[in-house]
C-alpha cells in the first residue's frame, strides 16, 4: 500500500501506487516550468502509532494515580477510564484520519512543498538548492511498517524546527523519498557549480 | 495589490520597481481581539463564578460589578479595535524586483528588507477563520531570519519587534507563488 505517484523528468508516469493517485491541493500553485514528480501523503499508521502511545500513556497515569488513590475518592475513576478509553479513541482516531488525510507532499523537479490542512492551512515550500541537510527518522513502528520522517533542513529552517514541524512526516518509503531528494539537491546544486 | 505611495522611511535603488504593495487586512485584528477575549473569559469564568457563590449575601453588588466589568470590557474592545485601525493602516508591505520591503509604523518604525535571492523557505499559514475570509501570514525565511518566528501556533513563535512576516495579507497563496516566482527567478 505505498501511497505515492512518481512521475519521472519529462516522462510517462511510472506508477508505484496501488492505490488512487493523490492530488494537488487547490492551494498550491505549481509555476508553467515545473514538473511535479512526485505527490505524497501522510500514511494514517503513523498517527495511529503516535495516538495509540498516548492512549497507553494516560492508561499509565490513570492506573497509578488509582493506586495512590484514597478509597473514598476513587469514584472518579470510572467516568475517567470511560472518558479516556471510550469517548476519547474513536474521537482521536476519527479526527486522525482527517488530519492525516490533509496532508500533501509535492516534490516537483524544483522544490518541495509541505502542505497540511486540518482546522487552518500551513503550508512550506523549499527550493532544491537551499537544501543543506537531508535527515530521516524512524521509530521502532515507523521501521517495521515502513514509514518515517524525511526532514529537509535549510539555513532558515534549522534543527529541530525544521526535523519536527515543518517536514514530510509518515511517509512511506522514506529511503526512497530521500533518494529523490538528494538526487534532486544534487542536479540543482551541480547545475548551479 | 495595487501600487500605492511608497513612505519616505523606505527608498528605491535606481533601477527599482515595485511589483505590488500589500496591506495587512482589518478583520485579522478583530480575530485576534475575538480569540483574546474569548481565551480571558474561559481562563477566568470559573474562578469569577467560585468567587460570587463564596458570598451570597452579597451577591447585588457582585453582580453590578460583574456588569461594570461587561462595560469595561466591552469599551477596550472598542478601544482595540480603533487603534487596531490605525495599527493596521500602518503595515506596508512593497514586493519589488530585487527585494521584499516589510514596512511597519506605529508609534514605532520598523523596515525588514530581504533580498530575494536570500530566502530559503517561503511559509504560509491560516487559521480557520482566516480560511473563510482568505487572509493569512506568509513569512519569507532566511539564514538571519530563521524557523520559529514562522511558527503557527503564538505561544511557540518567537517574538519580534521587527516584522518578520507579510502578516495578514489577502490570498496568501497567491502571494506565496509569487514570492516563489521572484525568488526563483534571482536564485543563484
Amino acid at each position: 500500500m505505498i501511497r505515492t505517484r512518481w512521475l519521472p523528468l519529462g516522462g510517462q508516469p511510472s506508477d508505484l501506487t496501488t492505490e488512487s493517485s493523490l492530488s494537488v491541493p487547490k492551494e498550491v500553485s505549481i509555476a508553467p516550468n515545473e514538473k511535479i514528480l512526485m505527490v505524497l501523503g501522510r500514511s494514517y499508521i503513523s498517527f495511529a502509532t503516535l495516538a495509540t502511545v498516548g492512549l497507553l500513556v494516560l492508561l499509565g497515569i490513570l492506573v497509578t494515580v488509582y493506586f495512590y488513590m484514597p478509597p473514598e475518592n476513587k469514584w472518579i475513576m470510572l467516568p475517567l477510564f470511560v472518558f479516556c478509553f471510550l469517548i476519547l479513541p474513536p474521537l482521536l482516531y476519527g479526527l486522525g484520519y482527517i488530519y492525516v488525510k490533509g496532508h500533501r507532499y509535492i516534490i516537483t523537479n524544483e522544490r518541495i512543498v509541505m502542505f497540511r490542512k486540518f482546522i487552518g492551512i500551513l503550508l512550506r515550500t523549499v527550493t532544491h538548492d537551499k537544501i543543506t541537510d537531508l535527515i530521516v527518522n524512524q521509530g521502532p513502528i515507523g521501521r517495521l511498517c515502513n514509514y518515517g520522517r524525511v526532514s529537509p533542513i535549510t539555513a532558515g529552517m534549522i534543527m529541530p524546527m525544521g526535523a519536527v514541524i515543518f517536514s514530510i512526516s509518515g511517509v512511506r518509503d522514506p529511503y526512497k523519498v530521500r533518494d529523490s531528494i538528494a538526487e534532486l539537491v544534487k542536479t540543482m546544486q551541480s547545475e548551479e557549480q | 495589490m495595487t501600487a500605492e505611495s511608497i513612505p519616505p522611511q523606505v527608498s528605491l535603488l535606481r533601477d527599482e520597481k515595485v511589483i505590488m504593495t500589500l496591506r495587512r487586512r482589518y478583520s485579522s485584528i478583530f480575530t485576534s481581539l475575538v480569540s483574546f477575549a474569548a481565551t480571558a473569559f474561559l481562563i477566568g469564568w470559573e474562578s469569577a463564578v467560585r468567587y460570587i457563590a463564596q458570598y451570597p449575601s452579597y451577591l447585588e453588588i457582585l453582580m453590578t460589578f460583574v456588569y461594570l466589568i461587561i462595560i469595561a470590557v466591552a469599551c477596550l474592545f472598542a478601544t482595540m479595535a480603533m487603534v487596531g485601525y490605525f495599527y493596521v493602516q500602518g503595515h506596508l508591505y512593497i514586493l519589488t524586483n530585487r527585494r521584499i520591503i516589510l514596512f511597519r509604523k506605529f508609534i514605532t518604525i520598523s523596515v525588514r528588507e530581504i533580498a530575494y535571492s536570500e530566502i530559503t523557505d517561503i511559509i504560509m499559514n491560516q487559521g480557520p477563520v482566516a480560511r473563510i475570509l482568505n487572509y493569512g501570514s506568509v513569512t519569507p525565511l532566511s539564514p538571519g531570519v530563521r524557523g520559529a518566528y514562522a511558527l503557527s501556533y503564538p505561544f511557540m513563535k518567537r517574538f519580534s519587534y521587527v516584522r518578520t512576516s507579510l502578516t495578514d495579507v489577502n490570498h496568501p497563496s497567491k502571494i506565496m507563488d509569487e514570492l516563489f516566482k521572484l525568488a526563483r527567478s534571482h536564485s543563484t
